[in-house]
Parts: C-alpha cells; structure tokens; sequence
C-alpha cells in the first residue's frame, strides 16, 4: 500500500478496504477461519456451556510501557473470559479507525494482538473496520468480543463468596495505571514501571485444574483492587477485610502515588486476578499460582468476613481500621 | 514492623491512663485529616479523645466568589486556566470547574504551578492563569513561578491568587465562645516553611497545648500523647513532634521569596468571614503577574448562602454528620459545599473513610 | 517472595528509625536551582529556588514541584526517644 494514513476510503467496502484486511489484520493475525473472510466465523466449541464476553478499547497513550492498546484489546477479554472460569478460544476484534491514522501504528498494533493472541492460546476470527471523519474520533478505538469453553467441574460466582473465605491477589497493583501515567506531569518512571498487561488463561487454567473449588475470580481493572471488591461485596452481601501491610506495590509505583496523592487500591491492572477460595484450599491454590510468573507474587491479602456485609475494610499498619469506599471516579493530583 | 507496632501499643496505652477527662483535639490541616482516617487512628484512641477537623484545607475555606472569579477567566477565549486538582470540582455559586471544562473551557490540571510557565511559553498568544490558592507550604511555590515567570520575561502568566495564613484562623477560632479546643495538631508542612515561632502565641497567650506534626500514622499519635500529657500535667507547651522536617527556624529562603512577591492583605474564609491580615496578595512591583490587575476580570457578587454548615465543620463545632445536607443532598457526587469536594475536606473523608456511616463496622452512629 | 512494599514503606521496615517520610526524594544532580530527585527509582526535576543550599546526596521534602527542606538523618532520634519511653527511662 502506498498510503501512509488511513483514508476513508479504507471503510468503504471496496477495494482498499481489502487491502488493508489483507495486509495488515491478515498479515498479522491470519488464520484458517479469518482468512475466509466470511461474513462471520463458524467454529465448533469444545464445551457445552460457553462464556461470552466485550470490552472496548479507548486508552491513552496508545503505545506505553509493556503493551500498547492492541494487547489490551485481547488480553483484556481473554481475561474476562477467564474470569468466568472458560478457556478463552475465539476473539473477535471491531475496530474504529480516524482519518489520518498513521498506517504505521496500526501495523504496530495489529502485531501486538496477534503476540498477545498467540500468548494466550486464542485466534481472532472475525473482526470489522469501520472510519470515521478527522476528528470525529480519537485515532483508533478496538472492540473486542470473546468465547471461552467453560471448564467442567467449577463455579465461579460472586454468589458462592462467603465468611471463611481467603482473597487471594496474584501480585503487584497499580503497575498499568503508573506506566500509562508516564510523562504525565514531568514524571521520570524507571523501565522497573511496566503495564501488567498480560493473558491470564492459562493461570486460570491450572488454577482451577488443581483446586475446582474457587469461589470467584476477579481481575482488578478499572477503579482497581476496591473497586472489584466493592462491587463483589455488594453482590455477594458479604463483609471483606483488607490487611493493609500484606498489599503488594512496588516500591516506584508507590512513590507516584504518594507523590501525586493517589491509592494504589483505586489503579487499574491489566495481568492481576483476585480469587475466592476457602480458606482451606489456600495454602493449595498459592503453591499453584506461585509457579505461574504472572503470580509469582501471589498472596493472601484480606479475608470474607460476617462483619459489615456490603463494605470492605482495610485494617491499618496500625492496627486501626477504615472504609475503602468504592471510588467515584477518576483519581487526579491533588495539592498538599 | 514490629517496634512501629510496639511504639504504637505503647503510645495508645499511654493515652488511655493519661485522658482521664474527655479532650477535643483539632487537627487544623486538611491532609492530617485525610492522613488520620487513612490511618484509621480514630478507632484506636478511647472514647474521650475527639479528634475534630479545622481550617486548614486551602480548598474548603475558599469563598464561593473565588471559584465564580476562576470560572469567570476560564471561560475567557484566550484564557488557559491552570489548577491543582482539588478545586475542579468545589461548587461555584452556580457552576464548577469541571463544569465549566466539560462545557469547553480550557482547564489544565497540572502538579506544580511551574508548569503553567511551559503551558505559557507554547502558547504566547494566550494568558495562562494560574490559581494561586494554598497556605504558607503552597503559597512560596507560586511566589518562586512567579520570579521564575519574571527571569523568563513572560508576558502571559498570571496568578489568581486566595493564599490564607494559618495562625490568623487559629486566633479566630480561639476567639469565637462556640468553639471548644483543648489542643492543637499543627500542620507540619506548613510550620516546615513558617517555623515555631508563629504558633508560640498558642502557648503562651492562650494556654494552648500544640504539637507540630508529620503525616505517618505514628506522627500523629506520638503528637496525640503528647497533647494528652501536656494537658493531664496542665503544662501547655509548643512541642514538634516533625523534628526531622521541621526546623525552629522553619525555611527562612522560602519565606524571603514569598515576602518578595507578595504582602499580607485580608481575606474571605468560608465559614469564619473575614479575617484581617489572614491572606496573601500580590505587590505592587509584581501586579503585571497578577491576574486582576493586568487582566481584571468583573465578577457579579454571588447572592445568599445555602444550607451547608461548612463554617461550623470548618470550625470544629460541627461534626459533618450533624449538617442536615451531609450524605443526603450533599455528598461527593453532588457537593454542596467545598468541605465535601476536596479529598481533605472533612466532610469528604468522613464521607469516603466512613461512608457517612463514620467507621468500617460500626452501624450508624 | 518479596514483602508487600506498601504497607512497609510507612515505617520503613526497622522502625520509625530511617525515613518515614513516605517519599524520601533524594537529590541525584543538581544544577544552580535545579535538581533531579529520585523517589524509589522515580525522577522528577525540582526547583531547589526555595532550597537552594540543598546538596546532592539530600533527602528533601518535595511540594508542588520544589523542595521545601532537607530531611534529617537523625529521625533515628525519635525512636531512640520513644524506646527511652518505653522502658521508663
């Protein structure tokens, strides 16, 4: 292709539409089904019951640290899939393209889904593109839609949460949200400061192969850690208690927070799990994790508790306790 | 982990055996506010010892004529407003900040007022208005961005100023019969600029007990005991309990550069009214950097008040649960007063740490 | 498995004894009245206009984008203060 930008011609349907399917999502992420170019993809399941899933992609910058918005298109399903307790298998991938978009990252981009796919053991079978008018969008917004095979034997629900139960966190948070952070602000971020961005199917996967007992299974994207356990509580009608000394940050992550008045609890992750599990299969469940990388530094961080259903708590260094709220919205730098 | 554990048992039991009559403490500064329920220190100390929120959160005893003056330049076509982001979301009389950006105005939320300087420098054909708002920790950062603005010979920064000073507050409230202290936790970063020697009236003219504090949860309890013992031994003294910050001098060069760039004036306090000398304002030297005089906006008067008991929160004599707005009209989603807006607003985080229920396991109160 | 940082970095591990500031900004370079501080691996440049004795090798307080003060060393003063207390001395 000769042009260097995305035109509208490109959404037309015609014939620099099939160019631009040939080259770049073919290039990078063909397969036996997408290469049909099919109106839409026949599959054949491996499971009975199936999970489903969307999300939609609007992040800024769009490349950062350890990932850019390509891999958080697939992981970022993959993931919810898993979340479910399914073997994700079949990503579908809509994307909607500015005029004007440099060809070049959109290059970048589908290479990055295609490695993320490949990492996660998924295909992308389907997809659309679709362009709008300079300045009626934001560059590229990427939706993504998902099935996964349910796995057998498991029942992953916030109804199943109950008193007695450990919360498990499989590492450490806010790790995406510093790193989409950098620049911001005059902040210098180590190369320590990565997104997590990462599929998270296969942990899952051994996970519930070992202990099928595992209540559910959370990961802590937007509004982070409290917002996944608020909403978990609310559902659930259930208390949680949070150890504030046993939560995982790393030490930049940290800094920033302290520096701009942020709470590590509030930031997005986008290769973390929070699971439910008896407080009997913990010890079981961590061995597990632990030999996964991406939960290496997995622990107990809070447990399920018959007191305050609804909230979650957080006992201090201290020994005193307080509320962690669900948050309201966007976190911003605030003085003193 | 273990001797900071140890330290606080220690110093917890301390304040049991020594509070034998109830005592209400004021912590004047707004992130000592945020930093006690973070630390969830109220659960901890018994029963008598109240600790209730002052005047010192920049954000909440800023007068809703300020926040109107703000909008006002923002909304100005050539205007590029630089803020902190607390005040995006304080109330105006009729509209926010936040408001006003979602409607198109430019507003740039920045972490320190030297970048309005670049923000001024990409674009010569606008003014970058800086709000210029914060107690004597804040007010020499912008003092210096305005000498810097004056090296770089730029002529379209500009500051919007509502600095307020600390100790003239503190005598109001000692002043007004409604208000019962026993004792001050003082604001570390504050008195890290300013020093002891402000606060030694407090002692000595008042008979108040005072402790300049940090912000570690076992900052504020050491300073806790410490107010405790000195009043069981009736010995009101200026104590610091932020030595390894905090100098008896204070900073004596940010206080030269504040003391170049601005002068004491009166100012407006939410809540408390007007105070004398209780405010910064640009000298005559700078004016070609003070937003009012070089650009000069009219701003019609805000009319009447509302329900809102900030002044009361604000001086201590109300608790926030007892304002008939809080958690019902007024909460952070849709704030009445500024008390709600700002992260360290006492009604905000007796509203987020305590979800208008006041603590984590405890039914309402 | 490495320790919950978190929890940890508000009393530094040994004790209120080190920095228990939450974020020791120690200056790395610094040049007339700027500086660049490096909190746990973060940098940032600072304005040392308000500090300007302030040296490298210093662990300062850092506000709205200066330093406001050098932090001391001797914080291990307090805890020898409270240990002091605490035994009754």
């Amino acid at each position: 292709m000769e042009d260097k930008r995305i035109k509208m011609d490109h959404g037309s349907g015609g014939q620099l539409s099939r160019e631009l399917v040939e080259e770049i999502f073919i290039g990078s992420y063909g397969n036996p089904v997408l290469n049909q170019l099919h109106d839409g993809a026949a599959l054949a399941m491996q499971s009975e019951r199936i999970a489903f899933t969307t999300d939609s992609y609007v992040v800024k910058p769009l490349f950062f640290a350890g990932g850019d918005i390509g891999r958080l298109a697939v992981c970022g399903t993959v993931n919810d899939l898993a979340m479910t307790g399914a073997v994700p298998r079949y990503l579908s991938v809509g994307m909607i393209l500015e005029e004007g978009f440099l060809l070049s990252d959109l290059q970048r981009i589908a290479a990055s889904m295609q490695t993320a796919a490949a990492e996660a053991g998924v295909r992308i079978v389907t997809g659309d593109t679709k362009v709008v008018n300079r300045g009626a969008g934001d560059g590229i917004y990427i939706n993504t839609a998902g099935v996964g095979d349910l796995i057998a034997g498991t029942s992953i629900s916030p109804g199943n949460v109950k008193p007695g139960q450990d919360i498990i966190l499989s590492g450490y948070i806010g790790d995406h949200a510093t790193a989409i952070m950098a620049g911001r602000h005059q902040l210098v971020l180590p190369e320590s400061i990565q997104s997590d961005c990462a599929p998270l199917g296969k942990l899952v996967q051994d996970m519930l192969a070992v202990v099928p007992q595992v209540a559910l299974l959370r990961d802590p994207t937007r509004g982070g850690v409290a917002a996944a356990l608020n909403e978990i509580a609310t559902q659930a009608k259930a208390g949680i208690l949070l150890e504030e000394s046993a939560l995982p940050v790393r030490p930049e992550v940290a800094a920033v927070c302290d520096l701009l008045g942020f709470d590590p609890l509030y930031l997005a992750n986008e290769g973390k799990l929070l699971a439910f599990v008896d407080a009997t299969y913990t010890e079981q469940l961590l061995a597990v994790m632990r030999q996964d990388p991406l939960g290496r530094e997995a622990r107990v961080i809070g447990r399920v508790t018959t007191e305050a259903p609804g909230q979650v708590g957080l006992r201090t260094a201290i020994g005193g306790t307080r509320l962690v709220d669900m948050p309201l919205g966007v976190q911003i730098p605030r003085i003193c | 982990m273990e001797d900071s554990r140890d330290i606080a048992n220690f110093l917890l039991a301390e304040i049991e055996r020594l509070a034998v009559r109830p005592m209400r403490l004021m912590e004047v500064c707004g992130t000592h506010t945020v930093a006690i329920f973070r630390a969830g220190i109220r659960q901890l100390l018994p029963d008598g010892v109240e600790l209730v929120s002052g005047p010192g959160c920049p954000v909440c005893v800023t007068a809703d004529d300020y926040i109107d003056e703000a909008i006002a330049y923002a909304r100005q076509e050539d205007v590029i407003l630089t803020t902190f982001g607390d005040m995006l979301k304080v109330p105006g009389s009729a509209s926010s900040l936040a408001q006003a950006q979602a409607e198109g105005a430019d507003i740039r939320v920045l972490y320190s007022p030297l970048e309005s300087l670049a923000i001024a420098k990409e674009n010569p054909g606008k003014k970058v208005v800086f709000l210029a708002v914060g107690f004597e920790t804040t007010a020499p950062t912008a003092a210096a961005t305005v000498l810097e603005a004056a090296a770089q010979q730029l002529d379209n920064f500009f500051v919007l100023t509502a600095h307020k000073l600390v100790p003239p507050a503190l005598e109001a409230l000692l002043a007004d019969p409604q208000v019962r202290v026993d004792g001050f936790i003082l604001p570390g970063h504050v008195c890290a600029v300013a020093g002891e020697a402000p606060y030694r009236f407090l002692p000595n003219q008042y008979h108040m007990p005072a402790v300049i504090t940090g912000f570690e949860p076992l900052d504020i309890l050491q300073t806790v005991y410490c107010l405790v013992r000195q009043i069981s031994r009736r010995q009101p003294v200026l104590e610091n309990t932020y030595r390894r910050v905090v100098r008896p001098e204070g900073n004596p060069a940010a206080r030269q550069i504040m003391a170049e760039v601005y002068e004491v004036c009166n100012a407006e306090w939410r809540g408390i009214g007007e105070l004398e000398n209780s405010g910064l304002q640009v000298r005559p030297q700078y004016r070609r950097f003070d937003a009012r005089a070089a650009i000069g906006l009219t701003v019609p008067k805000p009319l009447g008040n509302n329900q809102c008991r900030c002044g009361e929160v604000l001086r201590g004599i109300t608790n926030p649960r007892e304002c008939p707005l809080f958690g019902k009209v007024c909460s952070p989603r849709r704030p009445v007063g500024a008390c709600m807006v700002s992260v360290e607003g006492a009604c905000a985080a007796w509203y987020k740490y305590g979800s208008g229920r006041y603590m984590y396991g405890r039914q309402t109160n | 498995m490495a320790e919950s940082h978190w929890g940890r970095q508000r009393w530094q591990g040994k004790g209120v004894g080190d920095m228990c500031l939450a974020v020791p900004a120690k200056i790395v370079e610094k040049k007339d009245f700027l500086a660049v501080v490096d909190m746990s691996g973060v940098q940032r440049q600072v304005s040392l206009m308000l500090l300007p004795e302030a040296a490298v090798g210093d662990f300062v307080l850092i506000h709205a984008g200066f330093a406001m003060q050098v932090i001391e060393a001797e914080e291990a003063k307090r805890t020898e203060e409270m240990l002091q207390l605490m035994r009754g001395d």
